[in-house]
């Protein structure tokens, strides 16, 4: 039983002007209780707009097909007002930026407690006594619940975002580069905590990022996104050290390395337009084992780790 | 002392500063001004010696900083001077001025204000659909139109059903509770549409385009991934950060209006601040004037204070 279910999603943003662009053109992902998984790709390949759909949340621009399934709930078909209780209570999300994800007006305290209270979890007292208690889980001080946000650091805040996220006990935790804007040390230390709160609470992780590294030391399993789809998906371990899709060991060449004396390369060509009808693998036009078959779209194959390419299927990739 | 309070304390400060120097500026003004209170066109045919008496009388012949002096004594003690006009004192006229500039402030500007904020902010939730279109349309509309011809428009169409011009009827000869508030409500209907009218356009503008803005934050997103409803979104989340832009304006708008809508005042004969301000410049009354503008230059003033007040309390990063 998976706590998240995505199948055959599609999203597509519509312009005023009557065009639309296909930002995910069928996804299908399962994340299992309490699974660490990172979604790997560059800017622009849909990552952000994947977790947005499962949480129902994109903007009314967006039209959305397929369907999304959180903990037992249709998060699309059952209407706005169903997909409203699924929110923070059965899956929470941790934005990039804390600054602007906090509401500058209300106390840092005020917003980790109102949720529960919104969602009628508990009192506002015990919300008060909870809020403290996810404060300190996160690592803060419980005077931090009187502060504004803009009387707390990068981190602080960022740490702030997650006791928010955490405080309705989610079962699924989405972060979108929740590590983005602080500095390294911070980072690191993010990522341990929303690694250790995982394990700790039980807690699926959906990290997105294009951070290989983070990837790498807080996630099981990576999913490889392009141009709106899953192109890759397996173990992380063998995502990273033996990728089978072409444009996962391009991206992996393309990231530089600290004591490794090797070229960084570079990908040529950029992602196609999504404005545009694409058919086939969406890669092949940058891939250099593009061959005939790329004119249609490569399934995805494998088991356990999984990919989409005809070369890889039809053993052409050494 | 917290930073708030610190906050409102400097600023009260830096208030009474400038309401002192705008006191003395106006003092300066109306003595720079061509003339004084004795010149032959004001009593013609006077001896040097009788021109000289008056002076003596009216204080103007000591050194400027006595006058300087006397004339915050008097301020103190609430003494404006007497008018020019009828010779009664500054002070009574200005205050019966004000009292009817009052339920007009009230009655046209303040709901102008919640109901244009309202309607801007439901604009600003439903961008691009008809009723955004046509609200938006609306206020344009009236923010560009000149408030007099406003005004002649409403004498113009509506004066069969209520009267034009004055606070009351001067004829009414039923003294009983009813008969008398319908009468004012009847007289003050036509003024208090058009200032509301006027006032409502700026205030849809901008509560429109301050809601759209609040609307893309991201901690909007974050609110509605919190799961709350649109309600709450749109007043709790977002409205409240939208909101410290049309304080400014409110408390700006609520400053200069105290000292009365001269156009609207004009066109209805409404004898409020506005009017005495026009019969005042006609008639050369210089102490009624001055102190007409001492008073509005200190609401100004004051509404500014409560704007940085307000600040203060609405957003916690004012005071930093």
């Amino acid at each position: 039983m998976s706590v998240l279910d995505i199948r055959g999603l599609h999203v597509w943003f519509d312009a005023p002007d009557g065009r639309s662009a296909h930002a995910v053109r069928g996804v299908d992902l399962a994340v299992r209780p309490g699974e660490r998984l990172g979604i790997l790709g560059e800017s622009g390949c849909g990552k952000t707009t994947l977790i947005l759909a499962a949480m129902g949340l994109l903007p009314s621009f967006a039209s959305v097909g397929g369907q999304v399934v959180l903990d037992g709930i249709d998060v699309l078909c059952d209407g706005e007002k169903s997909a409203r209780t699924v929110r923070w209570t059965h899956a929470a999300m941790v934005f990039q930026g804390a600054m602007n994800a906090l509401n500058p007006v209300h106390r840092v305290g005020e917003q980790i407690a109102d949720p529960m209270v919104f969602h009628k979890q508990c009192s506002r007292r015990e919300a008060k006594e909870r809020t403290r208690e996810v404060l300190g889980l996160v690592g803060l001080p419980a005077s931090v619940a009187r502060r504004y946000p803009h009387e707390l650091s990068g981190g602080m805040r960022q740490r702030a975002m997650i006791a928010m996220a955490v405080a309705c006990e989610p079962k699924v935790l989405f972060a979108d580069e929740p590590t983005t804007a602080l500095d390294v040390i911070v980072q690191a230390q993010i990522g341990d905590l929303l690694y250790s709160l995982s394990e700790r609470l039980g807690l699926a992780l959906v990290l997105v990022t294009h951070d290989i590294g983070m990837i790498a030391e807080h996630s099981e399993r990576s999913v490889v996104m392009y141009a709106g789809v899953i192109v890759e998906d397996g173990p992380t371990y063998e995502v990273l050290t033996a990728p089978r899709h072409p444009y996962t060991r391009l991206l992996l060449e393309a990231t530089p390395v600290v004591n490794r004396d090797r070229p960084l390369v570079s990908i040529p060509g950029s992602p196609p337009r999504l404005d545009q009808p694409i058919t086939g693998c969406a890669f092949a036009p940058r891939c250099p084992h593009a061959f005939e078959a790329c004119a249609v779209r490569p399934p995805l194959t494998g088991d356990g780790h999984v990919a989409a390419c005809h070369a890889l299927t039809q053993g052409r990739l050494s | 002392m917290s930073k708030r309070q610190k906050f409102v304390l400097r600023r009260l400060g830096s208030a009474l500063l400038i309401a002192f120097l705008a006191v003395s500026f106006s003092f300066v003004l109306f003595r720079a001004l061509p003339g004084d209170a004795i010149n032959f066109s004001r009593v013609p045919n006077a001896t040097p010696e009788q021109v000289e008496a008056l002076r003596h009388q009216l204080g103007i012949d000591r050194p400027l900083v006595v006058q300087y002096g006397l004339f915050f004594q008097s301020l103190a003690h609430g003494d404006l001077g007497l008018s020019f006009r009828d010779q009664q004192p500054v002070l009574g006229t200005l205050l019966v001025a004000v009292r009817n500039t009052l339920p007009l402030l009230i009655l046209g500007t303040v709901i102008a204000i919640v109901v244009g904020t309202l309607v801007g902010v439901t604009a600003g939730y439903g961008q691009g659909t008809a009723r955004d279109r046509l609200m938006t349309g609306l206020a344009m509309l009236l923010y560009s139109m000149p408030v007099q011809w406003l005004a002649l428009l409403l004498v113009v169409g509506l004066s069969r059903w209520f009267p034009s011009s004055g606070v009351s009827d001067p004829f009414l000869l039923d003294t009983g509770f009813w008969a008398v508030f319908t009468d004012r409500a009847h007289h003050i209907a036509l003024p208090a549409v058009c200032i509301a009218l006027m006032v409502f356009g700026p205030f849809a503008l901008v509560a429109r385009s301050s809601q759209l803005e609040a609307l893309a934050d991201d901690h909007v997103l974050t609110a509605r991934a919190k799961g709350y409803g649109n309600r709450r979104v749109v007043w709790r989340e977002a409205f409240r950060s939208a909101i410290l832009p049309i304080v400014t304006l409110s408390t700006l708008t609520l400053g200069f209006a105290i000292g009365g809508q001269v156009l609207v005042e004009s066109v209805f004969s409404w004898p409020g601040v506005g009017l005495a301000t026009v019969r005042a410049v006609s008639a050369r009354d210089y102490p009624m004037l001055q102190g007409i503008f001492l008073f509005i230059t200190l609401s100004v003033v004051a509404f500014n204070f409560l704007g940085d007040v307000m600040h203060a309390v609405l957003d916690p990063r004012v005071a930093e």
